[in-house]
């Protein structure tokens, strides 16, 4: 006996755990996708929210200078202002206007003061907060050709600049709105032309700092960009007014970043994916765009945070899962111990009884499950065995007795059989010769010859019981002293036959019979006379050679019904004829292919034993049935008896 | 931090040979060097990438010159600072110095760079304006400085837009107030791919492939100048030349060279811009074996812009010979 090579208990753990931890972690998975959706809708609606009211902030400031910008060009297209007094008027709006820092009037060519071809008073304040005044326009500032002049010059709608830095600040960041306003022209039909263009100047740190107020969660912020994605507000300082989405997309080639511009450029609002090159840790991004100027306002929000209590959470019901499949693991390989260990004490219990131990005593189970139950079986099999053992090796002693005692019955029973004719005459008149084989040891056929008393006769028979073994022999006993006790005093075949018939009646329970054929032969004469009693025919032999049966009267088997009468044939026999009895044993011989060796065989078989001696006809017919049968049992005893009729002393040369 | 070898605290014949060789460096940095004032014409970008390679790697010093780019941009004009003697060596378009010839000034041509027009007019695909035929009737904004290249194609194709002046950029275009605008291929069109546009979103006529372009930068002196110091402006052109080739060979360090000046000088600009014009330049300026071809000006170019000149904007002068006017330093390809 050898160790199993995979245990059943660790076998059991390991699928136990695989099937409930793919369970386990698979539900875990779900879960946290389930929950990161949630969180980040959640997010979505939240970072909407928090981008629309700060876009919102934007936009009102924003509104208010580009308000105080039209209702300056309305006024001046009304007319009746003095293009050289336009200081107050700057002053007040530059003042009541909160988001602008500066504002400017300049004219078209000529438009405010003949012969003059730049007129731009421009109010602004000064780096102490103090308002400034200056002109602007001139050969080194020709200001028609200056983005904030020319488009709302050139489209007739208000225009906002891209954000630039000053020149006197880098730090200060300014944009400029501009918008046009008409004048007269001066013709009688009343029609305008453009006048020139009212520019108010804002300074963009208050909407950064709406913008860098912005807080979500811990590490989130708000951002600014301008129209071409510039930086305006975000936490890298370098990239503010340098860089913009599509710059750093080319500087850090990564083209999701020129994908993210160009979306930014078109979708009004949305919440995305953040391109890892902007932040070094994925985010989202939330984002509105203003729709004048097209400047996009955001908030960007980590994953790290959006999800960071999720994952906490995660890491911990893993961790507990983790260890529950420990304890898990152990608990199986311990409740599995606990099965196998009593299957282990049955194992070398069985090991036992297979090498025949069974006073081996079963190792104590107490447990009342199924192992306990397959133990108690167990015990009652080996003592069942046991007692089944002992009852076997009784019976097998029994049946050896039995064995040996039938023995000893077949060697009565061969006792029986002459062996040799005793006369020295007869020896010299007749050969006979006869042989049986019984089918078991004891067997149900039999032959018999003896002289009569008057030592010229021969008597001779062959019969079969119709059964085999021990009361077959006994019948065959009992029939074959009763003829020899009748022959004795009736030395007729057919009175022989009724009388034993008789005999064998009387108290015949068994229902047993025989059948029986015999014959007396007067050595002298060659008289021969014959009685059948259900017995198969017997061969003749004549003095040419040629075999034939020989026709009997037929009668009843001996030992079936009283008071049957049995013909007494007369034949005879001349020198040299042979005669050949035998039992069905012999016609009736079956081969494996159940083919039977059939009456023909024997008389083509007797024809060519012509010549031979008695004792080699028998042997040869034995011989050949034997050969016949080969393979396939033998069913039924074989007898054979052949006789030679040599004839009176005068017969014999 | 490096200690010296123990046991050594003072080794006088090492000292000895540091200080002779600094005096050498103080030598040839000042004794020596010939002062040479130079004047782009523009804001620092990579449009003027090969001089200031050649003076980082130290190449105008080592032909014993004291280079001093000065200071330039919208307000310093090149043409102005050459011909009222500020600067001993000016960057200018041919256009540029044809118009101060006319106005008197003897300048002259000792190298040229660009051999071709970058100019383009540029619109939007999705304004129909595909081909010169297209402008009829359009606003078209241009450069009043280069505006007699645009205005021969108008001419040669008998159209006539709306002109306006151009302001620096493109923000006109972008906003809609103008239907075409000018551009260079190197900075303005670049600009625009880093607004946001895609190559296929805009329409582009060039100006070179419309038989209008002309030869742009090239580097310019006073005639006075080149017959007192010839060797001087010679190696100025050969350093530069040097300085050109190895910033198209090795743009990250020409890169470098620009972003260094344009951070000194506070301009808007970014890395990506920068690369990206030097790459359009080289293509622009390298032959198709992919090396700078000689420096000299091809006389039909020159008599191009004449013709051009007197047709568009009338000419005050007799042009000068095209042997007085481009005098090249040298005539070959540099190495």
């Amino acid at each position: 006996m050898h160790a199993p090579s995979k245990s059943l208990a660790v076998r059991l753990a390991l699928v136990t755990v695989v099937t409930v931890a793919t369970i386990f972690f698979t539900t875990s998975g779900l879960l946290y996708y389930m929950v990161r959706d949630i969180m980040l809708d959640h997010a979505e609606h939240q970072a909407r929210e928090l981008t629309r009211a700060t876009a919102g902030r934007i936009e009102a400031s924003l509104n208010e200078v580009a308000g105080s910008g039209r209702t300056l060009a309305a006024s001046l297209t009304q007319g009746g202002h003095d293009p050289e007094a336009m200081r107050p008027l700057l002053e007040s709006i530059t003042t009541n206007t909160a988001a602008a820092q500066g504002a400017a009037i300049t004219w078209e060519p000529e438009a405010a003061i003949p012969g003059q071809r730049y007129h731009g008073p421009f109010v602004y304040e000064g780096p102490d907060g103090e308002l400034e005044y200056m002109n602007l326009g001139g050969d080194d500032f020709d200001y028609f050709t200056r983005d904030w002049y020319q488009i709302p010059a050139l489209t007739g709608e208000a225009f906002w600049a891209d954000p630039f830095a000053s020149a006197a600040d880098p730090d200060r960041l300014i944009t400029t709105f501009s918008t046009p306003f008409s004048m007269a022209n001066g013709e009688a039909d009343g029609t305008e032309e453009l006048g020139g263009v009212v520019t108010l100047d804002v300074e963009l740190r208050r909407l950064t700092e709406t913008v860098d107020a912005v807080e979500v969660l811990d590490s989130g912020f708000g951002f600014l960009l301008s129209g071409q994605t510039r930086f305006i507000s975000w936490p890298n300082s370098d990239w503010i007014m340098r860089e913009s989405l599509f710059s750093l997309a080319e500087t850090l080639d990564e083209p999701e970043l020129r994908e993210l511009g160009r979306m930014l450029q078109r979708q009004e609002e949305g919440f995305s994916r953040l391109p890892r090159a902007l932040l070094d840790e994925p985010a989202r991004l939330y984002h509105v765009r203003l729709p004048d100027p097209d400047w996009v306002v955001g908030v960007v929000i980590p994953e790290r945070e959006l999800f960071g209590d999720v994952l906490r959470v995660m890491h911990l019901v893993l961790i507990i899962g983790s260890v529950g499949f420990l304890i898990l693991l152990g608990a199986i390989i311990a409740i599995s111990r606990g099965i196998t260990r009593p299957l282990k004490g049955l194992v070398t219990s069985a090991g036992e009884i297979a090498r025949g131990n069974l006073d081996q005593p079963m190792p104590p189970i107490r447990s009342r499950d199924e192992i306990g139950e397959l133990a108690r079986s167990f015990n009652d099999m080996r003592l069942s065995l046991k007692d089944y053992i002992n009852d076997l090796t009784a019976t097998t002693a029994a049946k050896e007795r039995i064995e040996s005692e039938l023995k000893i019955a077949r060697n009565i029973q061969m006792s029986f059989l002459p062996r040799r004719l005793e006369l020295s005459r007869m020896q010299a008149d007749v050969d006979l010769h006869a042989d049986l084989l019984p089918a078991r040891q004891v067997g149900g056929d039999l032959y018999d010859f003896f002289t009569m008393q008057d030592d010229r006769r021969l008597f001779f028979a062959v019969g079969d019981v119709s059964d085999k073994g021990v009361p077959a022999a006994l019948f065959m006993a009992v029939t074959k002293t009763l003829v020899k006790g009748i022959a004795e005093q009736e030395p007729d075949p057919g009175r022989i036959l009724e009388r034993v018939n008789n005999e064998l009646c009387l108290n015949n329970d068994s229902g047993m019979f025989v059948t029986y054929l015999c014959g007396i032969l007067d050595l002298d004469s060659g008289e021969l006379v014959m009685a059948n009693a259900g017995h198969n025919p017997p061969l003749i032999r004549r003095v040419d050679g040629t075999a034939e049966w020989l026709k009997l009267a037929p009668g009843l088997v001996l030992g079936a019904m009283e008071d049957m009468p049995y013909a007494t044939q007369h034949l005879h026999l001349a020198p040299g004829e042979e005669l050949l009895l035998y039992t069905d044993g012999v016609t009736e011989a079956a081969n494996p292919a159940q083919d039977l060796f059939g009456e023909d065989r024997l008389i083509r078989l007797y024809g060519e034993l012509k010549g031979r001696a008695v004792g080699e006809q028998t042997a040869a017919v034995m011989k050949a049935v034997e050969e016949f049968a080969g393979e396939a049992d033998q069913a039924d005893d074989v007898t054979v008896l052949a006789l030679h009729f040599v004839g009176p002393a005068g017969g014999r040369t | 931090m490096r200690l010296p070898p123990p046991g050594l605290p003072w080794n006088p014949t090492r000292w000895v040979g540091r200080l002779l060789a600094l005096s050498l460096v103080l030598a040839a940095g000042s004794a020596f060097a010939e002062p040479l004032r130079v004047q782009p014409h523009w804001v620092p970008q990579s449009q003027f990438a090969g001089f200031y390679v050649a003076a980082d790697q130290g190449w105008y010093r080592d032909a014993g010159l004291d280079v001093d780019i000065l200071p330039h941009g919208p307000d310093y004009p090149a043409s102005e600072a050459l011909a009222r003697g500020e600067a001993d060596i000016a960057l200018l378009y041919l256009v540029q110095a044809l118009e101060l010839r006319d106005a008197g000034v003897e300048v002259v041509n000792v190298a040229q760079l660009l051999h071709d027009s970058s100019l383009v007019i540029v619109s939007f695909a999705d304004r129909d304006i595909l081909a010169p035929e297209d402008l009829d009737g359009r606003r078209v904004a241009r450069w009043q400085s280069f505006r007699m290249q645009p205005e021969a194609l108008f001419l040669a194709y008998g159209v006539e837009p709306e002109i306006i002046d151009q302001g620096s950029g493109v923000t006109a275009l972008r906003s809609g107030a103008v239907d075409a605008a000018m551009a260079t291929r190197f900075n303005e069109m670049v600009e625009l791919y880093l607004s946001g546009f895609e190559p296929e979103e805009l329409s582009t006529i060039g100006l070179e492939e419309h038989g209008t372009g002309l030869a742009e930068d090239g580097i310019y002196v006073l005639e006075s100048t080149l017959e007192e110091r010839p060797e001087a402006v010679k190696a100025f052109v050969a350093a530069s030349l040097r300085g050109w080739q190895h910033a198209f060979e090795y743009p990250e360090q020409a890169v470098d060279a620009v972003m260094q000046r344009v951070q000194q000088h506070g301009e808007p600009t970014n890395r990506a811009h920068q690369s990206l014009m030097l790459k359009v330049l080289r293509s622009l300026y390298f032959d198709s074996d992919g090396r700078l071809p000689a420096p000299v000006l091809d006389p039909n170019d020159y008599l191009m812009a004449h013709n051009l000149m007197n047709n568009l904007v009338g000419l005050e002068r007799e042009p000068a010979d095209y042997d007085t006017f481009h005098r090249p330093v040298l005539d070959a390809r540099p190495e």
